[in-house]
């Protein structure tokens, strides 16, 4: 074990130069607690934030060298960071889904598309009913349970996410949320917020979305702000009573629509003097001009940036009210998405590249074990519930598919190797070892491969020369995973 | 079209005329009379084909609660406004019980009772039959109105609906007002422990003082009426009306949880029922026997009822006034009713319990006010229930279901017809019990026909005088022939 003591765990916080203004100064505050149970409990308090198409090579600490995201950037110094994360399906609701229960919604077998939606990826519906979630783990173990959320798919009809939770609080209004009529929206705000490129869907989207958001007035009407904000509420009223309390707070930015307030949508470009790229059509990207794709771009990250911001005030709060010392964080993205890097924007399943599926996973433990260290294991966001239950000590009634990562915490091997991984999305499946690359179509068509080693930018497809790569991967890989048989195509 | 009802400006006298001048009970009838304009000879929203449809449902609201039924129990001078340009049905009935049930029926057009195929949502707050989310192969009266482009709004504090895997919100643009009774809105322990004290008797059951420390940790930020729940939640309706009127025809449902319990409307509106009182406040009942209560205190709860029912009332008639000055009652359809009522003591019971299908529970209001004026003023017995209004409003678009529903379109009432079917009986269930009635008997009983209760609702109409003891042929006939035919001749067992 190579846990990192209490005293110089708090070096460790306190050294971050940037981080010191951002968060990590408040030691003497948190110094109240002898120890990192909270009062008259005997568990850690858990915070899980995820940041909703959060990529990976947009976070400073990930390699990113053009884009502000001075928190994130700090958190690392104080978690075991893992540098290789992935989805094991993609989006939203899948990801959610296996967040919560640990198991894996792909292959997406038995799914039952809901009636009301409007968006249908394969797996795209509520937690079936047989599967028990991490909440709901928790709160039968004595947990207060709070989920703060502007994610709005699960707000929809016959969505259940918020099983378990004894508070759930729902920012409406994002992206395509029915909140408020949406023909109230002028055209000329429509034109505004488009480009001539973008198709009838997203207009829609941004007809919805900009009648939503009319009575925004400051930088903390926006979503991520107010997501912070009111979870930074709930610690206040949660760190009085003495926990321990479970608390998600998910982010739905930095997705889509990006139109952060006008500091960050200009801090890394100019707006181009027409319409603004806030939402990209799920499809190649030839309907933008380049400095279209450019702008995109930009107000992406400015979103990030926005969103890191806020981050930040909340890990202040959690900081200045001592929570840091009492309470397992972890912190990650869903899936990211992509701006033409190969010639795709927004999610598309058979676009599967790493702007797409790579993600940021952070485990920050309160006596700061593996803090500021990484870890090369694939984590995944099905590891997320085993990992909790197993620094409590619980267990899940049902078996779950992902791994406990504590003994990585611990400076230990992983209780099982993970040599490659396979994720899904819609009905196309992708699987990565150290060697190759694999994105292939649920029926065997469609194959890209790409050897790694020579070309980990994955521009160049080898399928063609290397069929027996491609057969190992979708034999040994997909099938076996999928439990012996392809996964169903919808 | 011939408008047959009321003027414009009878409406506005009758409103008016909601008397005792209180400011309180203003509402309706305050638009200056010089922003209305004259009926267009028909009723068809401007650019669309079809009326535009608003559909109010009022939770607990007791038919003699409502002064148009010809009650001094609650002051409800805008409904009696209402009613006087509506046809009111003084025989209505929810075709089950209660809040999640009742909404089944009103938005699928089909019978919630006798409540085959139930299963309880994991997670959920309620375990009672037929109490679940919509089933997903029944079509919903939004579903069917989106797909003939019609602009669907709801707005609803009903808590219910907000619970894991619950789906009224299928084909709506909606909103929902957080925080009624239990409503898992804000984290329990911020409640104000005085407040949570000052309504606790002991012997309270837990459960009780669990959903007012939620409902007062959920309520505590409010500062004016504006805050509470049905002023908040009329006023986002007028609000959608504004914006919805530009993209005609909508169909808007406003779905108030007032007057459901707790009952603690700001005190202005208690001391019109009730003063001088001092000591534990009742703001929620035990349901089961009323004797836990003393007389003065069940007084106090009654009154605090009533004073809700008047805050609902005056909300309501803010937004009417709204649907006035923006001229849609000239081209809208407006259909009000309630779920059910809700026990004060008049049978023993306080609550609605499943074993108490007395009037005070199954008795509801039930208006349709239709912009030509069909039937204003007039009456009928007819047995309207929760079902029937989805195929009433689609009656009256002239729009076809993708399948056949249960209830009845009761349109031809409003012109003086009668309904394909005749209703002789009408039959309705709650959790194991089974109620039904015609025009002599009143009959409840459990499902397997035990505990059986029956009036002779002619000369007994309060329903004192049980006899089920002396009258076993008409019992069997209330059970066999109505409640085991209307549900198609078994009754599930749970």
């Amino acid at each position: 074990m190579n846990a990192v003591t209490r005293k110089q765990f708090l070096k460790i916080a306190g050294t971050g130069t940037a981080g010191v203004a951002l968060f990590g100064v408040s030691a003497a505050v948190g110094s109240r607690y002898g120890d990192y149970l909270p009062k008259g409990g005997s568990k850690m308090n858990v915070v899980v934030v995820n940041l909703d198409s959060l990529r990976r090579d947009h976070v400073g600490v990930y390699g990113n060298g053009w884009i502000q995201t001075p928190n994130l950037d700090a958190l690392a110094r104080e978690s075991l960071r893992f540098t290789r994360p992935y989805p094991e399906s993609i989006p939203t609701i899948n990801a959610r889904r296996a967040i919560y229960t640990g198991i894996r919604t792909w292959p997406f077998r038995n799914w039952v598309p809901q009636k009301g939606e409007t968006f249908f990826p394969a797996g795209w519906q509520r937690i079936p009913e047989d599967q028990t979630t991490l909440t709901e783990v928790l709160i039968e173990n004595g947990y207060d349970t709070a989920l703060i959320t502007d994610t709005y798919h699960q707000f929809k009809a016959s969505m259940n996410f918020q099983r378990g939770y004894n508070v759930f609080d729902y920012i409406r209004g994002q992206e395509r949320d029915r909140y408020k009529a949406m023909k109230t929206t002028p055209e000329e705000e429509v034109d505004r917020y488009t480009v001539p490129g973008n198709n009838g869907s997203m207009r829609d989207k941004v007809r919805q979305y900009r009648a939503n958001v009319a009575h925004r007035k400051g930088e903390e009407d926006w979503f991520a702000p107010q997501v912070f904000t009111r979870s930074m509420d709930y610690l206040e009223t949660a760190a009085e009573v003495g926990g321990p309390f479970f608390l998600f707070v998910d982010s739905f930015d930095p997705h889509e629509p990006w139109d952060p307030p006008e500091k960050y949508a200009n801090m890394y470009g100019e707006p181009t003097g027409t319409g603004e790229p806030i939402t990209p059509n799920y499809e190649e990207d030839g309907y933008l001009t380049d400095a279209e794709l450019k702008r995109m771009r930009a107000l992406y990250a400015g979103e990030v940036t926005l969103t890191d911001r806020w981050f930040g005030s909340f890990m202040n709060k959690m900081t200045d009210l001592g929570l840091m010392e009492n309470t397992l964080l972890i912190v990650f993205s869903d899936h990211g998405v992509s701006l033409g890097e190969h010639g795709y924007t927004g999610k598309v399943a058979r676009a599967i590249w790493p702007e797409l599926k790579d993600i940021v996973f952070y485990v920050r433990h309160p006596e700061g074990k593996g803090a500021g260290e990484t870890s090369e294991f694939r984590a995944s966001i099905h590891d997320i519930a085993p990992t909790v239950l197993g620094q409590m000590g619980m267990e899940s009634p049902n078996p779950m598919d992902g791994q406990d990562l504590s003994k990585i915490l611990d400076g230990k091997e992983p209780e099982q190797e993970r040599p490659y991984v396979t994720l899904g999305y819609d009905n196309y499946s992708w699987a990565e070892d150290d060697e190759y690359a694999l994105s292939i179509r649920n029926d065997g068509e469609e194959a890209r491969l790409y050897d790694l080693r020579e070309d980990p930018e994955m521009n160049k497809n080898v399928s063609g020369e290397r069929r027996d790569v491609v057969k190992r991967m979708w034999d040994e890989y997909v099938i076996e995973d999928a439990g012996g048989e392809s996964p169903p195509m919808y | 079209m011939k408008r047959t009802g009321l003027t414009r400006k009878e409406f506005l006298k009758a409103a008016g005329a909601g008397a005792a001048g209180m400011a309180l009970l203003g509402g309706a009838g305050c638009g200056p009379a010089d922003r209305l304009q004259a009926f267009p000879d028909e009723y068809l929203p401007s650019g669309g084909s079809r009326m535009n449809v608003v559909l109010v449902i009022v939770d607990s609201l007791r038919k003699d609660h409502v002064g148009a039924y010809g009650s001094d129990r609650a002051r409800t001078p805008n409904i009696d406004a209402l009613a006087g340009e509506s046809l009111r049905f003084t025989q209505a009935y929810p075709e089950s019980m209660p809040t999640i049930c009742a909404r089944r029926a009103i938005h699928t057009g089909l019978r919630t009772f006798p409540f085959k195929d139930w299963s309880t949502p994991k997670w959920d707050q309620v375990t009672l039959q037929g109490w679940q989310p919509i089933p997903s192969d029944q079509t919903t009266l939004a579903e069917i109105l989106r797909e003939e482009g019609y602009q669907n709004l709801l707005v609803t504090d009903t808590l219910h609906m907000f619970r894991p895997s619950y789906n009224f919100q299928r084909g709506f643009t909606f909103d929902f007002i957080r925080g009624q009774q239990t409503d898992l809105y804000k984290p329990s322990w911020t409640a104000p422990e005085e407040k949570v004290n000052e309504s606790l008797l002991t012997g309270n059951p837990v459960a009780v003082g669990a959903q007012l420390r939620q409902y007062f940790a959920n309520t505590a930020g409010r500062e004016t009426e504006e805050d509470w729940f049905a002023p908040q939640l009329f006023s986002r309706a007028s609000r959608w009306l504004e914006v919805a009127r530009h993209q005609q025809p909508f169909f808007l449902v406003v779905d108030s949880y007032d007057p459901h319990e707790p009952w603690d409307p700001p005190e202005e509106y208690v001391n019109l029922y009730d003063d001088g009182y001092d000591g534990f406040e009742p703001y929620t009942p035990v349901y089961g026997p009323v004797d836990y209560l003393t007389e003065r205190q069940l007084t106090r709860m009654h009154a605090r009822y009533s004073a809700e029912v008047t805050m609902v009332d005056r909300w309501l008639g803010r937004f009417l006034d709204g649907m006035d000055e923006l001229g849609l009652f000239e081209n809208t359809l407006l259909i009000f009713l309630s779920d059910h009522g809700h026990a004060f003591g008049e049978h023993g019971i306080v609550g609605k319990l499943p074993s108490a299908l007395w009037p005070e529970i199954t008795d509801v209001p039930f208006l349709i006010r239709h912009p030509g004026g069909k039937g204003a003023g007039q009456t009928s017995d007819f047995y309207a229930s929760t079902h029937d209004v989805a195929p009433t409003i689609l009656g009256m678009l002239g729009v076809e279901p993708p399948g056949p529903m249960d209830g009845q379109d009761l349109s031809a009432l409003l012109d003086g017809g009668e309904p394909e079917e005749p209703r002789p009986h009408f039959t309705s269930g709650y959790d194991d019990r089974v109620w039904a009635r015609d025009d002599r008997y009143v009959f409840f009983s459990r499902k397997d026909g035990t505990e059986a209760r029956l009036y002779d609702v002619r000369e007994d109409p309060e329903m004192n005088n049980d006899i089920a003891g002396r009258r076993q042929d008409v019992l069997n006939r209330m059970f066999n022939d109505y409640v085991l035919e209307d549900a198609g001749g078994s009754l599930p067992e749970y």
